[in-house]
């Protein structure tokens, strides 16, 4: 057994405090459209309520649909407080002979399992889940928006305002976006325990800004400042090269989220970016200096 | 398009948080499909006792993989041996592990970016459009923010319905508004834009929104600065317009050009947008 897997198992035993990383692997890129696309295939899906979560509750549902011969293309299972949830999933049934009624009711059969749908395609070999909205991060509605939306709305305003003023526009409502963020995080933090800014940043704020599509972050900041690195920051690379620095959005962001956090103002200003040829972006955190 | 009563909220559980609770994460990739695949992992999983809160996976497309987040609290499990039993299922590649970052919290930090389509998306919070457009009206104006967001959301529309077409050739769909109807708009609804209805009057086209997050986010900014704007007239949900107007036109081959005769923002129950072609 590894080393990573005995300090693991210490951890779950609770002789060790938990940990932060990742064990081995790599970042994979997920797909989050909810659709399946198979010209000539015959597709279903069905949408059920989980009133009561237990062990074996997927194992149940995944049978009923293996022995009729469904092959399960997508799923989606979430449970939450008091263990209610939905289960969510798109078969494709072409090789077998299901009869969608007879399985509906074999899934309402099952234990803890409650109000089954069936969705049928819009179109054979087509189906979108439009059986779940809105989305949800935590407790906040999201929308999925492509980086196009970045890359238009800079390009638009620089037409209109110039480079300067976009850049403080953006710059601004960045910081708005990151305040909000910024009371979120410690929100979710104080939940779990988490009472220390730095680790409401890097245990809280980092993997959010990662699992929201932002980019990654690297933080090493002190009580003077120091520096947060951002790899595959969605408005640089929505950007290009350009030949200037470019992360006026999600400069703000940081600078509102730092501020929240850190309970004091700071600037940050970039160093280093993308869109400048730079291998990563790197911003420079710096307390503000009150003036007077 | 079929209609389903009372759309579920999906919840994304990829940051799942339960103070008191362990979590286990595990990221898994796929070589091949198979029927009761899923059941086997799934039997794995009962059989160490584990109960799961999360799973997001899908078994076709380019890089298939799944998401699972199990509960541990309490139990001494052989992570290793988990693993081993996981990895050994035919059609099966890597099995890595992610931890919670502390007790109570875990965030699926092994899936980087996230797609739709093969394009990298970001998911952007309710508080967050609401911040853009409250940060556009206030510094330029409602006139010209609403420009701007309008002509943001026709390129998105135009970019996004280029995949619908493609998309529906695949299907054999020519009609172009079974197109705008059959996977525009659901498309619209599973992206979390909104709830929209489709229908052909004449020449126009005429789409009724509900619960879209640009109206609602802009009547929340108006409610809590009601002097944002000073003037009605001014009151108008661009991006979203846009979006529908780029993909209709692209999607109909015809331009067309669309206005909102009901918005939730200027109070109604829901938006509807009209559009025709443009002479």
């Amino acid at each position: 057994m590894s080393i990573l897997y005995r300090i693991f198992y210490m951890r779950i035993q609770g002789l060790l405090p938990w940990g932060l990383r990742v064990v081995g692997g790599r970042n994979r890129p997920i797909n989050l459209g909810r659709y399946a696309v198979s010209p000539g295939r015959r597709l279903a899906a069905y949408s059920m309520d989980i009133t009561e979560n237990r062990v074996g509750i997927l194992r149940d549902v995944a049978q009923a649909v293996a022995q009729r011969g469904g092959d399960i293309l997508y799923l989606h299972l979430q449970v939450g407080e008091g263990g209610k949830g939905t289960i969510f999933f798109i078969i494709d049934v072409t090789e077998s002979t299901l009869d969608f009624g007879e399985l509906t009711e074999a899934l309402n059969e099952i234990e803890g399992v409650g109000n089954v749908d069936l969705i049928l395609p819009v179109k054979e070999g087509l189906l979108i889940d439009t059986s779940n909205f809105p989305a949800y991060v935590g407790d906040s509605r999201v929308a999925i928006m492509r980086d196009v939306l970045l890359r238009s709305a800079k390009k638009e305003l620089v037409k209109r305002i110039g480079h300067e003023a976009t850049d403080a526009l953006l710059y601004n409502i960045g910081f708005e976006m990151g305040l909000g963020a910024g009371e979120d995080h410690k929100k979710i933090a104080r939940s779990v325990g988490i009472e220390d800014p730095k680790d409401v940043l890097e245990l809280v704020t980092v993997p959010l800004f990662k699992t929201l599509g932002y980019g990654e972050a690297e933080l090493r900041l002190s009580e003077e400042g120091g520096e947060i690195r951002l790899y595959r920051n969605i408005e640089c690379e929505a950007a290009g090269i350009v030949g200037r620095t470019s992360c006026s959005l999600l400069r703000g962001m940081w600078a509102g989220v730092l501020t929240s956090v850190l309970g004091k103002e700071v600037e940050v200003e970039e160093v280093r970016c993308t869109a400048a040829g730079d291998g990563y972006c790197e911003l420079k955190v710096v307390p503000r200096v009150q003036a007077g | 398009m079929m209609k389903v009563k009372d759309p579920k909220p999906l919840e994304f559980r990829n940051v799942l948080i339960s103070p008191g609770r362990d979590f286990l994460g595990l990221s898994l990739t796929f070589k091949e499909d198979r029927p009761g695949l899923l059941r086997e992992i799934s039997e794995i999983i009962e059989n160490a006792g584990l109960s799961i809160n999360y799973i997001y996976g899908y078994s076709v497309g380019a890089e298939p993989r799944m998401i699972l987040v199990v509960d541990i609290t309490g139990r001494e499990l052989d992570v290793q041996e988990l693993i081993n039993r996981i990895s050994e299922v035919r059609g099966i590649g890597e099995v890595v592990v992610f931890e919670p970052v502390t007790r109570g919290l875990i965030a699926d930090t092994t899936s980087f970016p996230p797609t739709v389509f093969g394009e990298r998306i970001v998911m952007l919070r309710k508080s967050a459009v609401k911040e853009l457009i409250r940060g556009l009206i206030g510094t330029i104006g409602p006139r010209a923010a609403s420009g701007i967001l309008y002509q943001v959301g026709v390129r998105m529309g135009r970019g996004l319905s280029r995949k619908h077409v493609s998309l529906s050739k695949e299907l054999g769909i020519e009609d172009p508004f079974e197109v705008v109807e059959k996977v525009a708009l659901p498309l619209f609804q599973s992206l979390g834009y909104g709830i929209a209805e489709v229908e052909k009057r004449g020449e126009k086209i005429v789409v009724k929104k509900y619960e879209c997050i640009e109206c609602t986010s802009l009547r929340e900014v108006l409610e809590e600065h009601p002097d944002l704007v000073k003037d009605d007239g001014e009151i108008a949900c661009s991006m979203v317009r846009g979006i529908i107007e780029g993909a209709v036109s692209e999607i109909m081959g015809i331009p067309y050009e669309s206005h909102e005769e009901k918005c939730v923002a200027r109070g109604d129950e829901y938006c509807e947008l009209v559009l025709v072609p443009r002479k």
